[in-house]
């Protein structure tokens, strides 16, 4: 399974910017930012169903006195797939977190999901299963759901 | 590209040592008759104790020769009141050990509480890791209605006392305390609290290290770096004296 997330990290580093048609602010509820998340999306490269979107987002989760608060950016490639209404979305990329005394780490998302665009393509809805894998110094797998609404820019 | 190469095999260099990069000492016994003055317990280095906590300007530990368990020497440590702002300590550590998965761990100690009042929620040691984010992620001993109870700082209920008449704390003496885990992150790990020789808490199949919790607790390695004894966090009721002697932690598998 690590070498799977290097691989695709990897994969993320060095995607190329085929094509730029949609773009989305969301707003995830729990799932890949922790508790919950600002996002903004933008598909990258379409193929026939299937699309890529790079996403980028902001949390953030007050920890205590010590820590402070995290910051947590997740980075993200999603791919769907399906009919136009109705696709499996998945995701992988890398969280990284900072706090406001300074501490640095870096999980992996995951998000394996449903996506629901209404014909519209005004906006989607996504719930989603977002595993939080940790790899840098122990792989851990940390279940964890989440639900996301984007609205189309 | 070369850039995110040498990323990956780096990523992938840190988690192959873990163990290399974060070990340590896995035992550590002192009974404080070595020492002529305080300071003399750290030696900035970690191969003693790593450094004292006096989160109020009242509290303060010393070297004390007027009880002690045995030899001539203990340490004695003031505490005022917590408050719902301030943990109130007056401890000791010693960070950068290493005790991991799979390990069995006996902690003895003794412990001196001077005078009857009441100190809910006083800590008296503490076994953690230093996460990369989170609080000192660990499992903490606690006296709660003057009984001893296992407190985790993570996702796990207090461990309570067996079933059977309640067994007190008592003061104005030397107490053993005489603790045995078997870690693991899992529910594979156990947890024996003896008191005076008396087994008090037995609590099998059961996680004792921390893991990773969202983006709260981050980079927790299945391990514990840092023991600290004391006065770790003080009650609100009462301010509090403790002495301590004779020190023994190993790991014994």
């Amino acid at each position: 399974m690590k070498y799977i997330l290097i691989v695709a990290f990897s994969s993320l580093l060095t995607f190329n910017l085929i094509a730029q048609e949609r773009s989305y602010l969301s707003l995830e509820l729990a799932g890949s930012g922790g508790f919950a998340s600002f996002n903004y999306e933008k598909s990258i490269y379409n193929i026939v169903s299937t699309s890529f979107y790079l996403r980028g987002g902001f949390s953030l989760t007050p920890i205590d006195s010590n820590n402070g608060v995290v910051l947590i950016f997740p980075l993200m490639l999603h791919t769907t797939t399906g009919t136009q209404q109705h696709k499996f979305d998945f995701g992988i990329g890398q969280s990284i977190s900072v706090t406001t005394k300074g501490s640095l780490f870096i999980l992996a998302p995951l998000s394996f999901g449903y996506r629901y665009l209404p014909k519209s393509n005004s906006h989607y809805w996504r719930i989603a299963y977002t595993p939080i894998v940790s790899y840098l110094l122990s792989f851990q797998w940390q279940h964890w759901a989440g639900v996301t609404y984007g609205y189309r820019l | 590209m070369k850039k995110t190469v040498l990323l990956i095999i780096i990523l992938a260099l840190i988690q192959c040592n873990t163990k290399e990069i974060f070990d340590g000492p896995n035992f550590y016994a002192d009974g404080f008759e070595g020492y002529s003055i305080l300071e003399d317990l750290i030696d900035g280095n970690n191969v003693q104790w790593s450094f004292f906590q006096n989160t109020k300007t009242r509290n303060f530990l010393k070297l004390d020769s007027t009880i002690f368990h045995t030899g001539s020497k203990s340490i004695k440590f003031f505490a005022g009141k917590s408050t719902e702002e301030l943990a109130s300590k007056a401890s000791i550590s010693k960070q950068k050990m290493a005790f991991w998965d799979g390990d069995i761990v006996e902690i003895s100690f003794w412990y001196y509480i001077v005078g009857t009042a009441g100190s809910n929620w006083m800590f008296l040691f503490d076994f953690e890791e230093q996460a990369a984010i989170g609080a000192g992620p660990g499992t903490r001993l606690a006296l709660v209605d003057n009984m001893l109870r296992i407190e985790h700082k993570f996702l796990n209920p207090d461990i309570l006392q067996n079933q059977g008449p309640p067994i007190l704390f008592p003061r104005d003496q030397w107490v053993n305390i005489h603790l045995e885990f078997k870690l693991s992150q899992k529910k594979k790990g156990y947890v024996k609290l003896w008191q005076d020789s008396l087994l008090i808490i037995q609590q099998d199949n059961w996680q004792t290290l921390p893991k990773d919790i969202l983006y709260v607790t981050q980079g927790t390695k299945g391990m514990y770096s840092s023991i600290e004894f004391g006065i770790t966090a003080n009650s609100r009721d009462n301010e509090t004296t403790v002495y301590v002697d004779d020190i023994d932690v190993k790991k014994i598998n």
